[in-house]
């Protein structure tokens, strides 16, 4: 049919015709090529979308795809203040099922629970019978070993995805601070989770990658250790259901150690649940007792119109409405401030707090950041409890730290502002956010400050004072002691207290704050049958200061003779 | 194979005048599908509930009967792929409208024949007739001007596209209207009218988008993935990205268990899960392979018919491939197209092979084409007097 129509074609005009076929031959070779181009032009950007795809592994829009990515995040390791590790993340086995290729649920179950005897039977059973499933976590994270031992079992349907799991080498020192993390590896608590709002953690498949800069604490691993290991002997000596005690740089209001007990594993977060390990520093209000008094005679020294050696009249009980407050021990004749704080005069308390009246207490307070809830690093600390309303009663009892209840480092942070010189202090983790070359603002005066420096220092040095037994030779404590009774059903509970003590060293230029704190200590032999804060939280205190002072670098002064010996 | 240069059989010419090069490399993609249909099917075919190589075996009979079919009307003349083609079309046109009025409805769609229980898309056979008889109306327009050719093959188009359209198949009807108008384009409309044609589609695209509610939210979907689930696409780019370049390994994939369209549509996704990108693109440089091939026949061709069925069979069988590849990888809209020779699916495997069939037959080494034959884009270099053109020639035309 064609070489007819050709034929044809040039028997009528055999040039003109091929002349014609040329340009149609040219042109259509032309354009045909033109489509060459654009056809291999579309070959190739495949190929390189191909490429891209392939090259660029896993990247973030897969995580928003499809149901079994096993997905964990890359967090940063954290590190104390010496660059030693407390939390890293290492990479571990996660077991997970195929429901669809699981031959025989029965051996399954069997056989999986002689290895791993923690896993619910009939959960699996349950999530193993579906056979539309294909992909149910059975085991997030466990040891190597573990995951040979399953391995072994040769089980159709079971295989292994590696994840990044958080490992804290320390166990449970400072795992009140650190917090802890949830299965995907997301900071749910403590300084995790402030790593998570504030540093932002990448989201990972599998294997580790870079998990950038690592995270450094305010936290001393030695301090830390030193505090946990005297607060857990006091625990023993003096038979206290719990105890609490946090170091705090007094200037820059970096946290040194802050420690919790009974204490919380990070790894497993369910303890946190536990009421007995909540966070006594930050997650407890507690009413603090005379250590309070501090406050109290910073605020009267501040009023202008006392001094240390104004004397009051402080025989007479003080009565307002139905309540009669008296001391323990009055001493029977008037005591001048200083006396009043050495002897831990309830009556005293309550007469300088009574001579600023409500306004100016409640002021003084308000200014120290008592008043309104704060949050450190760790999250949010318990908010303040409150006296509804400032009257007589109030005034006389939060003088001497009853009637209202402040959590820990709230109190830590305010006496710091006391007796640091008069500069505002915010208590802070995370190391290189606070700037101790520029203080905050002013809170009380410098004489005011140098005036309870003096007191605590005489409370601790002078025969007569109660926090006697915190002395440590040659680093020049001060501190002050708090009993409070717990309240309870009925009332107080006369032999149910806080023991506290705070205290501060070395007192001629105060560089560190320390407070302890004992929960419902028992009069053991050792603190001669008393349960009041001088028999127990004062020892202790001196006790933990006697070992982190040389840690800290702290030089001792006065009588060599005086130290004990091995101290440096 | 072997022949002797004396043997004057028809199975002997054919052997010394196809490009042997362009049929291996269809063989190579023919054996590819069959051995990656082991990769996706019987994952899919347990799920719908067949034996597990359900679609294997039915992979295997139509590779073989296609392979048939290819071979046979590569054997053909190009007058007698002409012929055969208006055969075809002319069946497949009924079979069309036939659909329209006998056809089960799927999806929203009468795409399918039942006959005597074998499912037939008359649309997939269609295609390569309507192209091969479109590039003869266009040649004879520009070779006669004086008979209506011309609006003859925009009859033939829009007949085609209407009973495409109403199926409705839009998939289809873009693939046929850019093979057209690459036709158009390449058998010497003037850019004119080429610019004229090409804003055509652009509306034709446009009001599919409007009117047709699928293609809109597809459309949507693909340019802003946060209104719709997109979930089978997006599984797919998961294919790819776990595959990196090396794959997981054959039978380590999973998104096969997941992509109901795993052993058609998103074949080359199963691919690249499990044996990466280095294989997807090696299927590509294959698949573009023949396409450039085929093309640079055209390029040479003589005889205008010709080398218009060469352009239209190969750019279908190349933007079906495209099409298919680049939805795979993100690049376009979801949109329901099988993959030639790997997607399992009867009439497409059958189609294609007769799409192939019919481009080997019209690229073979043809001694009275040759005689006519200058380098290309010099016209000016003396030709030999077609004169002495015939059927049969001696050997040594044949070598040179």
């Amino acid at each position: 049919m064609k070489g007819a129509a050709r034929g044809g074609r040039q028997t009528r005009s055999p040039e003109l015709a091929r002349s014609r076929a040329d340009i149609l031959r040219g042109t259509g070779g032309l354009r045909t090529r033109l489509v060459m181009l654009g056809i291999a032009f579309l070959f190739g950007s495949i190929a390189l979308q191909l490429a891209r795809l392939a090259t660029t592994g896993g990247l973030d829009m897969v995580a928003t795809l499809t149901e079994p990515v096993a997905r964990s995040y890359v967090r940063p390791d954290i590190l104390d203040r010496g660059g030693r590790l407390l939390a890293t993340d290492i990479e571990m086995p996660s077991l997970y099922a195929d429901p669809f290729l699981v031959q025989s649920i029965d051996e399954v179950t069997e056989r999986l629970g002689g290895v791993l005897p923690d896993l619910n039977e009939g959960e699996l059973r349950r999530t193993l019978s579906d056979r539309n499933r294909r992909f149910i976590w059975l085991k997030r994270g466990m040891p190597p070993k573990v995951a040979q031992r399953v391995h072994d079992l040769g089980l159709p349907g079971l295989d292994f995805r590696t994840e990044l799991r958080r490992a804290y080498p320390l166990e449970r020192l400072a795992g009140h601070v650190l917090g802890s993390v949830n299965v995907d590896n997301r900071g749910i608590s403590g300084i995790e989770r402030a790593i998570d709002d504030t540093i932002g953690v990448e989201p990972s498949h599998g294997a580790a990658s870079n998990a950038g800069t690592p995270v450094r604490l305010t936290l001393d691993l030695g301090v830390q250790h030193a505090v946990e290991d005297e607060l857990l002997g006091a625990m023993t000596r003096f038979e206290a259901k719990g105890a609490a005690g946090l170091v705090m740089d007094i200037r820059t209001g970096e946290m040194l150690a802050a420690s919790s007990l009974p204490g919380l594993d990070p790894s497993q977060p369910g303890e946190a649940l536990a009421p007995e390990r909540l966070d006594k520093i930050q997650g407890g209000t507690y009413e603090l007792g005379s250590i309070f008094k501090i406050l109290t005679v910073a605020m009267a020294l501040e009023g202008g119109n006392t001094k240390l050696d104004t004397v009051l009249d402080v025989t007479k009980p003080l009565t307002a409405g139905r309540f009669t407050i008296k001391d323990l021990h009055s001493s029977g004749r008037p005591l001048t401030v200083s006396e009043v704080f050495i002897h831990s005069s309830n009556v005293g308390s309550g007469l300088l707090a009574l001579a600023e009246g409500p306004d100016k207490q409640k002021a003084f307070l308000e200014k120290l950041g008592l008043m309104t809830p704060m949050r450190t690093d760790a999250g949010p600390v318990a908010p303040p409890q409150l006296p509804p309303r400032f009257g007589r009663v109030e005034q006389i009892t939060v003088a001497y730290g009853h009637g209202m209840a402040v959590a820990p480092i709230q109190f830590a942070a305010a006496t710091a502002a006391v007796l640091n010189g008069g500069t505002a202090v915010t208590p802070t983790y995370f190391r290189g956010r606070n700037d101790a070359a520029t203080p905050g603002a002013r809170l009380v005066s410098a004489e005011t400050s140098n005036s309870l420096r003096v007191l605590l220092r005489r409370n601790v040095s002078e025969r007569e004072g109660t926090g006697r037994r915190a002395d440590v030779p040659g680093y020049r404590v001060g501190g002050k002691t708090g009993t409070a009774e717990m309240p309870g059903r009925g009332g107080y509970q006369e032999k149910s207290v806080v023991a506290s003590f705070l205290a501060a060293f070395p007192m001629d230029a105060p560089q560190y704050l320390v407070l302890v704190l004992l929960f419902e200590p028992k009069g053991t032999a050792e603190a001669d049958g008393e349960v009041l804060a001088g028999r127990n939280a004062a020892p202790t205190a001196g006790r933990v200061i006697a070992r982190i002072a040389p840690l800290l670098g702290v030089k001792p002064d006065g009588d060599v003779a005086q130290l004990p010996a091995g101290t440096p | 194979m072997k022949f002797s240069r004396a043997d004057r059989s028809r199975l002997a010419e054919w052997w010394f005048t196809v490009d042997h090069v362009l049929l291996y490399a269809i063989l190579i993609v023919v054996a590819a599908g069959t051995v990656l249909s082991l990769a996706a099917s019987p994952a899919v075919a347990l799920k719908k509930g067949f034996h597990a190589y359900y679609f294997v075996e039915r992979h295997v009979f139509f590779s073989l009967a296609g392979l048939a079919i290819m071979l046979v009307v590569s054997l053909l003349e190009p007058a007698s792929v002409r012929r055969l083609a208006v055969v075809v079309l002319g069946a497949s046109l009924v079979g069309l409208i036939a659909v329209y009025f006998l056809g089960e409805e799927i999806n929203g769609a009468r795409r399918w024949l039942s006959i005597e229980g074998h499912s037939i898309q008359p649309s997939e056979f269609a295609k390569p007739a309507f192209v091969v008889v479109s590039g003869w109306l266009l040649a004879e327009a520009r070779r006669r001007p004086d008979m209506p050719a011309l609006p003859l093959a925009m009859l033939l188009f829009a007949i085609f596209a209407g009973l495409l359209v109403i199926q409705p198949d839009v998939g289809q009807t873009m693939l046929m209207t850019l093979v057209w108008m690459t036709m158009l384009f390449v058998s010497g409309l003037a850019l004119k009218g080429a610019a004229v044609v090409a804003a055509a589609g652009a509306v034709g695209l446009y009001a599919a988008y409007l009117y047709y509610p699928h293609v809109t939210s597809r459309i949507d979907r693909f340019f802003s993935p946060a209104t719709g689930d997109f979930s089978q696409g997006e599984r797919a780019l998961r294919a790819f990205l776990e595959g990196g370049l090396l794959g997981r390994g054959p039978g380590e994939g999973t998104i096969k268990t997941s992509l109901p369209d795993a052993h058609t549509d998103y074949i080359f996704a199963v691919v690249a899960e499990e044996f990466g990108a280095v294989a997807c693109l090696g299927l590509l440089a294959l698949f573009a392979f023949v396409v450039l091939r085929a093309l640079r026949h055209a390029e040479t061709e003589p005889d205008a018919a010709t080398r218009l069925g060469i352009v239209g069979l190969a750019l279908m069988f190349g933007f079906q491939a495209l099409i298919n590849m680049g939805v795979n990888v993100g690049l376009l809209p979801a949109k329901g197209m099988t993959l030639p020779f790997l997607s399992a699916g009867g009439s497409s495997m059958l189609a294609i092979s007769l799409t192939l069939g019919m481009l080997l037959a019209l690229t073979r080494h043809r001694p009275d084409a040759d005689r006519l034959k200058k380098p290309p884009l010099m016209p000016s270099l003396p030709s030999l007097r077609p004169s002495v053109a015939s059927k049969k020639t001696s050997n040594d035309e044949i070598k040179q």
